[in-house]
């Protein structure tokens, strides 16, 4: 992990250093002289030789642990950081919630009615639900249920309904792609011989379904709930902005437009650390799911043990 | 046969859908059709609006949408609209401007003049913060000092030289060189604290302010609102003498920041705010009759933006804009009022000189005839044949912004129809601003944001006066030092004159350094039924919430 997240901090430091744009536009507000904005860069100390930027990024972020001051706003990128992660980090688990709840019952249902209407309306939920743009299915929920029938608040976060409209909108892409994929690797797994012989015992079809064929179908469904989790705690800019969320996604959009550097390199290095964790959290999740891995881990285990003894 | 149910069942349910998102906006329509709106709440065509002084009205309480969070409450933070909505709530300056050019004293009670950049300025021997803290001459040398120092304001406080206290209640202030807005620059934008507060404060006030305001802040959360509630000790007590910005009608407001545009209008109709100066002009319609008046339930204020686009030529010897004549082919092959419309439809505004209405200086004169470079392809056919254009292609700049980039595909089109290769590239701001400024620019011609401002000068500076740049040349890429002569000139503020203005906006365009081009006439929209009056600034544009009158 930790080669990983120095990778990161330099190749996003580099790319920044050489990426053109003036921070110092939006900082001085209307048209300031030529002077000023030179004045403003040194300040910054965006006059140095790219190593000693380098040296005092690394520095700071890896052995002060000090993210640095946002240009913009003159705050502690870590205090901003602390106070938006939560929000997003509920934001992209009551989405990957909806996702699983809504996209792997829906995927099942297809495959073991496969080629039936329930598997062509499952599919064709999943491919209008794939075929959306997020922000405009947000706005539409929105003028439906905000400003039609004036059930549910048009933005902000600011009471527990405020939640319902951004995840629905944020979950719609992706649910059709998770029921499309749990649906193929059901199909998959109910056609392999183990299943055959679960017929043949006489297991009732519902324990067959989920008891025996799921967990091993979920695996690579798994994976790819646990990418969408890690993305989505980068934010989702779009419906962070239609909806109001003071999430990461809207933090880092306005750092990109305003070249607030300190506020990029921060919130990208602490966004591949969680990356990171949700990676080793997703396979680690693998030997929950499918007692063969939890199996081949314990047989590791024993031989350490026997091999010492 | 099954399928063929399937996939009428699926129509149906699509059909459906679409119906319940579409059939209410039509619905409102015609319902405000059969009900034309009142006579009180057509729109008004005022600028600043001084609001009516009640005192604070109990129980008072209203939602105001912005589209920006300040993020820090600092007095001297840089920001958005979330900024100026902290500093009209809690923060006081000396004096504010008003949109006839006349000063409105708040913490400064006179100030004389008795030389050459030279001001005494003193101030209320009563005033203190929300704390209690008095206010004195040691406070406003400290705010400035610090102002300065920040840089975040640097557009005012560049021209301030020095500032010394002379009593307990007035200080000096001496500016480095004078233009008609320096002083009047530097009193409005410059906040005032205390020296004891901000030094006590753990943070330098960027989360708990402490100003003389009429409001202290009460509430708030990073990215969705804040609210502000009247402070029971404020200390201008004589109601005569309370500024606009320091009214105090409202008891308690919330401002909701809204960072997606098209929500505002959602926001305001579905009464989430009472106020909002975020609504799209797409969306005016929905809350405008056919006639223009304001829906029933709705109303308006208008004013002409300040700033508009312009078209700026690098005439440095790289580029194909040197030939003077080619420039004057482009300014007079673009149509201006179709390129407003294009871009702002019924609220665009096309213009053919630097003056705008809201201008303190704003005079006829500056656009005789109709103004400049008006349409005429025959006469732009006329330069481009006494130019020495061999059929190069010229590269057009500009920010990745819908309306410009609309108004840059039009000029690529005109400049086509008479026989000119124009390429468009658009950028983020902030790249935009890099190209702009670079020693050796690519580009032959660029769309801009020209500043607002309160002066005519102020539209031409920002590119052409060479005290802006360190380069030696200005954003046209040139010196021109008869040019230069002119705005010292017109900017000096013993020599600012109308006359003097103009015959620099003529030089400007008799060599055609640079067009104005568009800009429009904003909105802003409040619910009628819960304000009957918005106060605002003297722009039109920024809400004043305690200067509102609110329906009880």
């Amino acid at each position: 992990m930790i080669p990983v997240m120095l990778l990161v901090a330099f190749v996003i430091f580099t790319i920044l250093y050489f990426v053109p744009g003036d921070p110092t536009v939006s900082l001085l507000g209307s048209n300031p002289t030529q002077a000023q904005r030179e004045e403003l860069l040194q300040k910054l100390g965006l006059t140095d030789p790219y190593l000693t930027q380098l040296g005092k990024f690394f520095k700071s972020t890896f052995i002060d642990l000090d993210l640095g001051t946002s240009y913009q706003f003159r705050t502690s990128v870590s205090k901003e950081l602390a106070q938006r992660l939560p929000i997003t980090f509920v934001f992209a688990f009551l989405t990957f919630l909806l996702e699983a709840i809504i996209g792997i019952p829906l995927g099942v249902t297809a495959a073991v009615n496969q080629n039936s209407v329930i598997d062509r309306l499952c599919t064709f939920v999943a491919v209008i639900g794939a075929s959306l743009p997020g922000f405009w299915f947000g706005l539409m929920l929105v003028i439906i249920f905000s400003l039609s029938f004036g059930l549910l608040p048009a933005f902000g976060i600011t009471h527990w309904t405020g939640w319902i409209l951004p995840v629905v909108a944020n979950c719609i892409m992706d649910l059709g792609g998770i029921a499309r994929q749990t649906r193929s690797q059901m199909l998959e797994v109910i056609r392999s011989d183990y299943i055959v012989l679960a017929r043949a015992k006489g297991l009732s079809e519902g324990r067959i379904r989920y008891r025996e064929a799921l967990p091993n179908a979920l695996i690579p469904v798994v994976t790819t709930l646990g990418t969408r989790f890690g993305r989505a705690l980068g934010g989702t800019v779009v419906i962070e902005t239609v909806f109001s969320i003071p999430g990461v996604g809207m933090y880092l959009n306005d750092a990109i437009t305003a070249r607030d550097y300190p506020v990029i390199r921060g919130s990208v290095v602490i966004l591949a650390l969680l990356l990171c964790v949700i990676v080793l959290l997703t396979d680690l999740a693998y030997a929950f799911i499918d007692p063969r891995i939890k199996a081949q881990y314990e047989n590791q285990g024993r031989r350490k043990v026997r091999s010492r003894v | 046969m099954k399928s063929q149910k399937t996939l009428a069942f699926l129509l149906t349910v699509a059909i459906s859908i679409s119906l319940l998102a579409g059939c209410t906006r039509s619905g409102q329509l015609q319902m405000s059709d059969e009900n034309p709106t009142k006579e009180s709440e057509v729109g008004t065509a005022q600028t600043d609006i001084d609001g009516t002084n009640l005192g604070t009205v109990a129980g008072s309480y209203l939602k105001f949408g912005c589209t920006s969070d300040p993020k820090t409450f600092g007095p001297w933070d840089g920001g958005g609209g979330g900024r100026n909505m902290t500093n009209i709530s809690v923060y006081e300056a000396l004096a504010y401007m008003k949109s006839d050019g006349t000063i409105s004293n708040c913490i400064m009670e006179s100030y004389t003049n008795p030389s050459e950049g030279v001001y005494n300025v003193k101030i209320y021997d009563y005033v203190h913060d929300s704390e209690g803290n008095p206010i004195t001459a040691d406070d406003i040398v400290f705010s400035f000092t610090k102002c300065a120092e920040q840089g975040n304001w640097a557009t005012y406080t560049a021209v301030l030289d020095s500032i010394s206290k002379i009593d307990e209640y007035t200080v000096e202030i001496k500016l480095v060189s004078e233009r008609p807005d320096s002083f009047s620059g530097l009193l409005e934008n410059v906040m005032i604290v205390s020296r004891k507060a901000y030094e006590g404060s753990k943070d330098s006030m960027a989360g708990h302010p402490i100003g003389t305001g009429s409001y202290v802040l009460e509430n708030y959360t990073a990215g969705a609102e804040m609210t502000y509630v009247v402070n029971p000790d404020y200390w201008q007590t004589d109601t005569s003498l309370i500024a606009n910005q320091s009214l105090h009608n409202v008891e308690k407001y919330t401002i909701k920041f809204i960072s997606d545009k098209s929500q505002h209008s959602i926001a305001l109709e579905t009464g989430a705010v009472d106020n909002t100066n975020g609504v799209l002009s797409a969306d005016y319609v929905n809350f405008l009759n056919d006639d223009g008046s304001a829906k029933d339930g709705y109303a308006y204020i208008e004013s002409e933006k300040q700033g508009f686009l312009e078209l700026v030529f690098n005439c440095g010897e790289s580029s194909v804009c040197k030939d003077e004549n080619l420039r004057k082919a482009i300014a007079y092959a673009i149509d201006r009022a179709a390129m407003a419309y294009a871009a702002y439809g019924d609220a665009g505004l096309a213009y053919t000189s630097f003056s705008q209405t809201t201008h303190f200086d704003y005079d006829e004169s500056y656009t005789p005839d109709g103004g400049y470079f008006t349409l005429d392809e025959a006469t732009a056919r006329n330069y481009l044949d006494k130019s020495g254009y061999k059929g190069e292609t010229l590269t057009l700049y500009a920010q990745n912004d819908t309306e410009v980039a609309i108004q840059c595909e039009l000029i690529r089109s005109y400049c086509e129809a008479i026989g000119i290769d124009v390429d468009v590239n658009t950028f983020d701001k902030s790249l935009y601003n890099d190209y702009l400024y670079s020693a050796n620019p690519e580009w032959d011609l660029t769309v801009c944001f020209g500043e607002g401002g309160d002066y005519t000068y102020v539209s031409m500076a920002w590119c052409l006066d060479i005290n802006y740049f360190t380069t030696g040349v200005n954003c046209c890429q040139i010196y021109d030092a008869e040019l230069q002569t002119l705005f010292d000139t017109a900017t000096n503020v013993k020599t600012f004159s109308v006359d003097n203005t103009k015959a620099l906006q003529d030089y400007v365009f008799e060599h055609c350094y640079m067009v104005a081009l568009s800009g429009f006439t904003q909105k802003v929209f409040y619910n009628s039924t819960t304000i009957e009056q918005l106060g605002t600034t003297k722009t039109g544009f920024d809400p004043v919430p305690g200067a509102c009158v609110p329906v009880v």
